[in-house]
This record gives C-alpha cells, sequence and structure tokens, in this order.
C-alpha cells in the first residue's frame, strides 16, 4: 500500500493541489480519507475531490484542527490510499444514519459487528455531537461477545458554539449529521495504539451518583465540592473547565472492563452542583485525577509501537489534550510522525476517541491519541 | 467562570498541584491511620481467637505465632521467630510431615488441611489432637509471601466422638456390646462362615429369675443381678469371645472360630457357673438360672435376623422344656416348627396392624329379664382380614400375640377403632345402645399407660363412657389385682363397667368380687351348654347367678345353644343371654345393628 498526505493550504485551489497530489502514481487512489475544517467551503472541496478521484471512494468528517504529516492544521487534511493489490484487497464503508440522538437498532449493530469480526481492521468516524457515540460502542461491545476485532476511531469536531449543526461525517458529497461511517478493511493490517501519557495524582475515590457524563456526587459529596478542593486556588476557583483539561479523571476499575478509561470535564456546575464530562462515568467507578504535561504527553507518543512499519497511519488526539498540550500540541504530532519513521500521517483532533482498553474492550475514550497503523498483507 | 487573575497557566498547574498533594496527603495520613487501626485491630484478634495462628515467610520460617499457638507448640514467640516451622510444629501419629505440606501450600498456591487423626507434640512432649489449615499468603500482586497455618486443639472433641462411638455401640448399663453392634459382628462371623469355612457359635441367654428379682427387689436389684451376670459371663468366656447385651435379661455370645461340640462345652460350664452363683439383695438370696439357645453359624442362615431367630427360638425351647439348660438349634424339631409358625403370625399381625387390616364384629347379648332397659347390648369381637380376603378368628393369632408382645397393640387397636365406631353410627344409635362390651388382654391390664389412653380416646371422640363396658378374665384380674384394681376403679369413676369374662373356669373366689368393680359375671359357656340336663351344672349357674345379685353385679350367659337353655336360664333369674344360636357375629361397622328397630332378632 502506498499512501500519502495532502496538506491543504489557503495558497490554491483545493482542486490543483489534489491533482498535483495524485499525479504521482498515475491512477487514482483506491479510497481517500479527509479530514476538513467545518466552513462553508467543505462542500467545495467534496466537490473537487469527485472531480479528481469520480472512482475513489471518498470519505472523512469535520475537525477543527487537523493533523498532517508531522504538522498540524485547521485547513484540511486528505489522505490519499493506493492499493498494491487492489483485486483482492479492498475497503467498504457503511453509513449508520442519525437518528435523533436515539441509538441505531441492535440488529443493525449486530450486522455492524458481524462485519467488524469478519474485517482484518475498522476505522469507525461518527458525529461527535449528535451520534450516541457511547451507546453504540456498548452495544457493540456486547454484541461482539468478547471477540477481540482491532477497532479504532474518533468523533467529529465542531467549533464553539458545539451546539449548532453538529459535527458531521461525509462520503463522497453527501454530509451527514448525525451518522456513523463504519469502515471495513479487508487485506490491510490494522494496528491500534491508545498513547496516554497521564500519570495518576490522586488518592482513589468513588464515584457514588452520576448518570451518563454527568456526575453528581463523588465518594458522597457534591462532585462541584469535590472539584472544588483541587482547583481552588488562593480562594477562587480556577478556570473551569479549561483548567481541568490538564487534569483528567482516569478511571481505575473496579469493572475491569471501565479499567483505563480517560474522562475530560465539559461542563462545571451545570446541571448545578454537577460537573458534565465528555463521556459517561458510572456510579462505583473508581477514579482519580491524572496528571501530565507536555513532555509526558510528547514523551509517550514518541515511543516507537511494536511490530512492523506501517504503510500509513491515521491519529484521533483528543481535543483536550490539544487544549492541556497548548503550543505544544504541535510538538507530540510532530513526536508521533518521527516515531513512525515519517509515514503518510493524517489525522484530527476529536470530541472523544475509540480504542481498546488495556484489557482489549472496544472503549470510548477522551484525553488520549489513538493511533491506527495500517499495513497491506499479503499483496 | 472567572480564575485567580494573577496566575498564568504554569502557575496555575502548580497550585493545583499543590492541592492534589495536600489532598494526598491527608488521604495518605487517613489511610495510615485506617491501617494502623486495622492492623491493631487485626493483631488483638489474632491474639484472643480461641485457634493457634501461626505464620511463615516464603521460605517456611516463622514469621508471627499467637499466644493459643505458644501455648499448644510449647514455644514462646521470641524463641519461634525465625524457626524453620517443622522445628515448632512437630505433628505425631500422622503420615503427613508439616514441611511437605508447608511446601505444597507455598507451590501450589491453595490450601492444605492436615489429615484428621493428626497430632501436635509439643515441645515437653504432650500431645494434642489438632485440626489444621495451611494456607497461602499473597501479596497485592498475587506473589506468594508465606503461609499461615490456623489450629485448633481437638483432643475433647475427639475423646467426645469415641464415647459418642462407644456409647451408640455399647450398652449403657453393663458396658457390653449392644444388639446394634453385636449384629454387625454377626454379620461379620456369618460372611466368613460362607466365604472361608470359619466355625461360629451364637448363644442366646435369657435369665429365669431376672424377673423375680426385679418384681421382689426393684429396678436397682435387677440392675445390679445384670452387671453381675456380665462379669460372670466376661469371665466364663473366651478372649475371642463377643459377650453383648440384647434386651432386659437376654444376652447374647460369639463364639469365633468355635465348633459346636466344643460351643456346647463352653455353654454348659456357662450354666453351671450360673447355677453355682448366688445373687443377694439385702436379706434375700436368689439361685440364678438361664435358658440358653445355642446355634452353629453356618452358611444356611442367610442374614442375621434369620440367625438370631433361631437363637431365639431355641432360647424359647429351653424354656419350655423346663428352663435353666442349654438346647442347641435343631430346624427340624417340632417345637422349633411351632415356634417358627408363632413367628409368622407376628409378621402377620405386624403387617395387618399397619395395613388396618383387623375388623371388629359385634355379638348381641339379649336381655332375659322384662324388667332389663330396652335397647342394644353386644360384645365386641376381632377378626383378622388377610389380603387374599380369608378371616381369622382371635384363637388363631392370640397365643403368638401375647407371647410377642403385640396385645398392648391390638388391644388399644380395638379400643380406638370400636370407640370411633361407635360414635360415627347415625342416630338414634348411641342413645338406644345399652351395652358395648370389649376384651382387655392381661398385657393391657397391667399397662400403667392404658388408662390415660382410654381417657384421651373417651375425651377425644365424646363417647359415653357408660355404654363402654371392658371384659377381663377372672385369671387376669386376680393375677394383676394391684393394676386391675386400679383401672377398673379410675374408669368406673367414669362410668365405664366392667364385666369378668369365663367366670367358673378359674378360681370362680367370689372374695375378689368384693375388691373390684365389677359390673357383669359372665358365666363360661361349658356350664351353660348342659344347663337343661346336667344338674351340676344347672347349681353352678344358679350359684353363681344368686352370689353375682346379692352383689349387685348381673349376670350374662355365654354359649347359649339351644330356646331349651334361654327358658331354663330366664327361670335360673339370669340377665342376658348370649350365643351364636342367639345371634351370631356380625360386622361392627354395619350401621344397622342386631336388635335395632326392624333388624330380626331371636327372643
Amino acid at each position: 500500500m502506498r499512501s500519502r498526505t495532502v496538506h491543504l493550504s489557503g495558497g490554491t485551489t483545493p482542486r490543483d493541489q489534489l491533482i498535483a497530489a495524485a499525479g504521482e502514481v498515475g491512477r487514482q487512489p483506491d479510497f481517500v480519507l479527509a479530514f476538513l475544517p467545518p466552513e462553508e467551503n467543505l462542500r467545495d472541496v467534496l466537490a473537487a475531490m469527485t472531480l479528481v478521484w469520480p472512482d475513489a471512494l471518498r470519505f472523512g468528517c469535520e475537525a477543527v484542527t487537523q493533523v498532517a504529516g508531522g504538522e498540524i492544521t485547521r485547513q484540511g487534511t486528505v489522505q490519499l490510499f493506493w492499493l498494491d493489490d487492489p483485486q483482492r484487497h479492498h475497503t467498504w464503508i457503511e453509513v449508520i444514519p442519525g437518528t435523533h440522538g436515539s441509538p441505531p437498532p441492535l440488529r443493525r449493530v449486530e450486522s455492524v459487528a458481524r462485519r467488524v469480526v469478519a474485517a482484518d481492521g475498522t476505522l469507525l468516524l461518527m458525529d461527535g455531537l449528535r451520534f450516541p457515540a457511547e451507546r453504540f460502542l456498548a452495544d457493540l461491545r456486547r454484541s461482539l461477545r468478547g471477540l477481540q476485532a482491532p477497532v479504532a476511531g474518533g468523533l467529529a469536531s465542531q467549533s464553539e458554539p458545539v451546539t449548532r449543526a453538529g459535527a458531521r461525517v461525509f462520503v463522497g458529497e453527501r454530509v451527514l449529521p448525525s451518522a456513523c461511517l463504519v469502515l471495513t478493511l479487508q487485506g490491510i493490517a490494522m494496528q491500534v495504539e491508545v498513547v496516554r501519557g497521564w500519570s495518576p495524582a490522586s488518592p482513589v475515590y468513588t464515584v457514588t451518583r452520576a448518570e451518563g457524563g454527568v456526575v453528581w456526587e463523588i465518594d458522597g459529596e457534591p462532585a462541584t465540592d469535590w472539584y472544588r478542593r483541587f482547583f481552588t486556588v488562593g480562594g477562587e476557583l480556577a478556570p473551569m473547565p479549561a483548567a481541568a483539561n490538564r487534569f483528567p479523571l482516569l478511571v481505575e476499575g473496579p469493572r475491569p472492563e471501565r479499567q483505563g478509561l480517560y474522562r475530560t470535564l465539559r461542563c462545571f456546575d451545570q446541571p448545578p452542583g454537577a460537573v458534565t464530562f465528555w463521556g459517561d462515568l458510572e456510579p462505583g467507578d473508581h477514579v482519580r485525577l491524572g496528571l501530565g504535561n507536555d513532555a509526558s504527553l510528547a514523551s509517550t507518543a514518541a515511543a516507537r509501537p511494536a511490530g512492523p512499519p506501517p504503510e500509513a497511519a491515521v491519529v484521533c488526539a483528543c481535543i483536550g489534550r490539544g487544549l492541556a498540550m497548548g503550543e505544544q500540541s504541535g510538538a507530540e504530532i510532530a513526536a508521533v510522525h518521527a516515531a513512525l519513521g515519517g509515514v503518510a500521517l493524517s489525522g484530527l483532533f476529536s470530541f472523544g476517541e475509540i480504542g481498546p482498553t488495556p484489557r482489549g474492550d472496544l472503549a470510548y475514550y477522551n484525553h488520549t491519541a489513538i493511533l491506527v497503523l495500517l499495513r497491506e498483507v499479503g499483496a | 467562570m472567572s480564575g485567580p487573575p494573577e496566575l498564568d497557566p504554569l502557575g496555575l498547574d502548580n497550585a493545583i498541584l499543590r492541592n492534589l498533594l495536600a489532598q494526598t496527603t491527608r488521604a495518605y495520613e487517613r489511610q495510615m491511620t485506617e491501617l494502623y487501626a486495622e492492623k491493631e485491630l487485626a493483631q488483638v484478634t489474632l491474639a484472643s481467637i480461641g485457634d493457634g495462628v501461626l505464620a511463615t515467610d516464603a521460605e517456611g520460617r516463622i514469621k508471627y505465632l499467637n499466644p493459643v499457638a505458644e501455648k499448644l507448640t510449647g514455644w514462646e514467640r521470641a524463641e519461634a521467630l525465625g524457626r524453620p516451622l517443622p522445628e515448632v510444629f512437630q505433628l505425631s501419629e500422622s503420615e503427613q510431615r508439616i514441611d511437605d505440606v508447608l511446601s505444597r501450600c507455598l507451590e501450589e498456591g491453595r490450601s492444605f488441611r492436615l489429615a484428621e487423626r493428626a497430632s501436635l507434640e509439643r515441645r515437653d512432649g504432650r500431645r494434642y489432637g489438632i485440626e489444621s489449615t495451611c494456607s497461602p499468603i499473597r501479596a497485592l500482586d498475587g506473589r506468594i509471601i508465606g503461609a499461615v497455618l490456623v489450629f485448633q486443639d481437638v483432643s475433647d472433641k475427639r475423646l467426645m466422638a469415641l464415647q459418642l462411638a462407644h456409647q451408640a455401640t455399647h450398652d449403657e448399663l453393663t458396658g457390653l456390646l449392644n444388639r446394634q453392634a453385636f449384629d454387625g459382628h454377626l454379620q461379620r462371623a456369618l460372611e466368613e462362615a460362607r466365604s472361608l469355612s470359619n466355625t461360629h457359635a451364637l448363644c442366646y441367654l435369657d435369665l429365669d429369675q431376672f424377673k423375680l428379682v426385679n418384681d421382689t427387689c426393684g429396678h436397682l436389684a435387677g440392675d445390679e443381678l445384670l452387671c453381675r451376670v456380665t462379669a460372670l459371663l466376661q469371665d466364663s468366656m473366651r478372649d475371642t469371645d463377643l459377650v453383648a447385651r440384647l434386651g432386659g435379661d437376654e444376652f447374647g455370645v460369639l463364639l469365633t472360630r468355635c465348633s459346636l461340640d466344643r460351643a456346647e462345652r463352653q455353654v454348659a460350664e456357662l450354666l453351671r457357673a450360673l447355677n453355682q452363683f448366688r445373687f443377694t439383695w439385702r436379706d434375700k438370696t436368689f439361685a440364678i438360672g438361664a435358658s440358653i439357645g445355642l446355634v452353629p453359624i453356618t452358611r444356611e442362615f442367610r442374614t442375621v435376623a434369620h440367625l438370631l431367630s433361631a437363637a431365639d427360638h431355641a432360647c424359647y425351647a429351653a424354656k419350655e422344656k423346663g428352663r435353666n439348660r442349654v438346647q442347641v438349634y435343631q430346624e427340624d424339631d417340632d417345637t422349633f416348627v411351632r415356634r417358627h409358625g408363632e413367628m409368622n403370625w407376628v409378621v402377620r399381625i405386624q403387617q395387618t396392624l399397619e395395613q388396618d387390616r383387623f375388623r371388629l364384629f359385634s355379638q348381641q347379648i339379649q336381655p332375659l329379664s322384662p324388667h332389663a332397659a330396652p335397647g342394644l347390648y353386644f360384645e365386641v369381637l376381632l377378626r383378622m382380614l388377610e389380603d387374599d380376603g380369608r378371616v381369622h378368628l382371635p384363637s388363631d393369632f392370640i397365643r403368638a400375640a401375647e407371647r410377642y408382645g403385640l396385645m398392648r397393640s391390638i388391644d388399644r387397636w380395638v379400643i380406638r377403632s370400636c370407640i370411633q365406631t361407635l360414635v360415627s353410627q347415625p342416630p338414634p344409635f348411641l342413645e338406644l345402645l345399652q351395652l358395648c362390651s370389649i376384651n382387655l388382654s392381661a398385657v393391657s391390664l397391667g399397662d400403667d399407660e392404658l388408662l390415660g389412653f382410654v381417657e384421651e380416646e373417651l375425651d377425644a371422640s365424646g363417647a359415653p363412657p357408660a355404654k363402654l363396658c371392658f371384659e377381663i378374665t377372672e385369671t387376669t384380674a386376680i393375677e394383676s389385682l394391684p393394676q386391675a384394681q386400679r383401672l377398673m376403679e379410675r374408669l368406673a369413676a367414669r362410668g365405664v363397667r366392667f364385666a369378668l369374662d369365663d367366670f367358673g373356669t378359674g378360681m370362680s373366689s367370689y372374695g375378689y368380687l368384693k375388691d373390684l368393680p365389677v359390673s357383669f359375671l359372665k358365666i363360661d359357656g361349658k356350664f351353660i351348654k348342659d344347663v337343661v340336663t346336667d344338674p351340676l351344672d344347672r347349681a353352678m349357674v344358679e350359684s353363681i347367678n344368686q352370689v353375682g345379685h346379692v352383689m349387685g353385679v348381673r349376670t350374662i350367659a355365654e354359649g347359649v345353644t339351644s330356646s331349651a337353655v334361654v327358658e331354663r336360664l330366664r327361670l335360673l333369674g339370669v340377665d342376658f343371654a348370649q350365643g351364636n344360636w342367639i345371634s351370631p357375629p356380625r360386622p361392627l361397622a354395619s350401621a344397622a345393628m342386631p336388635g335395632m328397630p326392624g333388624m330380626p332378632g331371636r327372643r
């Protein structure tokens, strides 16, 4: 497999940049993955891709910040993939449409699970605001019945205020709100790495009252009071949720399938007395605050993954992780790119990441970077 | 929400980190406090519990022992710490080695129980029966870092178990084997006789004078006699023989590996010893005899019950031949055959009781006096219904029932069934009923609990006591006079009446009539049969009738055979007549009773 990343820039029209990128190979790519800014010219870029590669499978999602090679951009990134053996190896995409916040029917999820098990890898991209990602992943995990298949992905992101149109996915020129794309790979090995870099920094506490992402009580104390213990500085509460971005909540069990999950604070004192996370927490979860910094995150990212070198890579990094690192986010992406030997890399800063827990269960994460390493096999 | 404006992000992070550190330190201190308290609690608990606790490290060296462990091992903690476990915890009387148990526990990471019979030898040589479990101790990461041995002193428990086992197999009074344990030995002897052709013999011994001693000197004397006889038996038998107490005054002896000839000699010697023995209790001295049945244990006996039954037969035969002798069992002997027949009856009686196949019949008693109150008068009769429909009279089975102690059950069945039948008849049956006469055996008359039983049945059923009459034979009443008197007076006080049955055949001592609350005399049929033709019989009937009437007792003539007899009895002034000629027995359960309005009856 060959792959190339196109870093869209404002200098020339997208069409010219795309033609230039594809010209070297001499044929249309087999599939194209794009992470594009949620702007009005999104449809222009999609139209340009249709014009240039009418036969290629083209898909992707909106992202406020994208990754192109070892760099971070806000103008969009397109990654092209050419298979060495397109006769035998292929990709297949399925759109699970939005259902106004309700999870997809269980029968549909079970059908997806069967394809996931049969595939060499599965990439999930979904609306980061309007698709019930956690519920879908929980149903998929149950439908997989303990079978472990490589699944990874991320949630599309949107700029503030996040309540508007959604964070959409697209296939061809169709832009789909509230939807999930399921890309299954055949003949392409997928290796998933979860880049963490956070260390436990507080004692262990227990969530005592929570519903979905809203936590009301920790250790029997109102969740806001619990946060105030740590985030009151000089008698004043630090700016929330920004201050908490560098201190995500780490789940340490006791249920094994929840071991190792990270959660990012989304709203403080909303609803009043509660804190809301980008991901669910359950009563009984053992949690502690995590601690990380630019160096720890970057050094974790710089670790060379085990296994054969990939031919292409995609990264889904948490937008909260980017916020935590601030200007040093680029250093992390550069470290990842370098660790992968400069392989074609694209990605996004997401509203949530999808990857395996240390035990191998499919999980929804915050504050991680999910690294998807691809390599065509048996070509 | 605005934050502290003077702090840059790095300063803010550092401030939050300080908070985290403070919270962590606080939590750590709290946990340390809790941990210390838990450790203290654990130490106190370990020091307080009644079990010995001994902990080792992964090399099997002692790291801890509690006060109970110190006491049971005889090692003080300061001395024991650091020593290899087997040095301090020494097992005795066990095939297990404690170092093997410990090694397996540490290597396999699972618990082991010490063998059930394990004993701990204390440092000073004293031994304790112990129960113990050896379990691995794991660190948080699962590594095995030592083992803990928990053990209890079960010496008392084992002693008690031994005592209980002894009690379960031995007679409390004599200390001899009991019937159940003896059965086990007999079973083995039978098996040996079958498989190895070993010859054993069984001796069944019944003391002849035990009842006499018991009745005249009391139970204490009886118990003492049994103990003395036990000692005598044990002295007279070989060490290899087994002596057991099988019942009240019945003993069994299993003569192992003993030919019949030798057994006969040995048992004869035993009888001689018994005869020479004199039992003295206070101012009384008794010579002791025994009826002894002897059975060679051969492969022909199928079961222990069969074997014991043969020995019992032989013993009974010895009694019938005049007691105080030895009778060797012979299967074809007439005595044994008859006895065997009785044994069969015993089984049939028991089955009949269990399957509720006894049936009650009634025979009308006809008033002869025109002044008698009108109504129903009858005697209740018992029949045994076989499962094939055959009916047996009491004469077929009463002898066996009396001999094998079944009369008590039969009498109670009759009383209960009769009362229930009476009260379940439709009106105006009870109003018409004048007399329902029930036979009572000698055994029941001496049964101290019968009174309570009859009273309970009367109370529970609501039957009118005045309609009931118990028939007892003259001989029985005189033989058990004190009990008979007590029972009769108590029941008579409630209105129950009594009849002396078969009067004239026994002692016919009128003197007793003054001491017993008798309402009827039943003149035996042998005087009635020829009352018309035989002047002596007529005189006898006349005499009984006169004396009865003088004492206020009414008379019933049994075995009436003709109208001429009825007329003669009427002339003699006899009050009632009964017999098959007047009315044959009919089922009592039938609602239509003889003599009830509309029913035929001879007059």
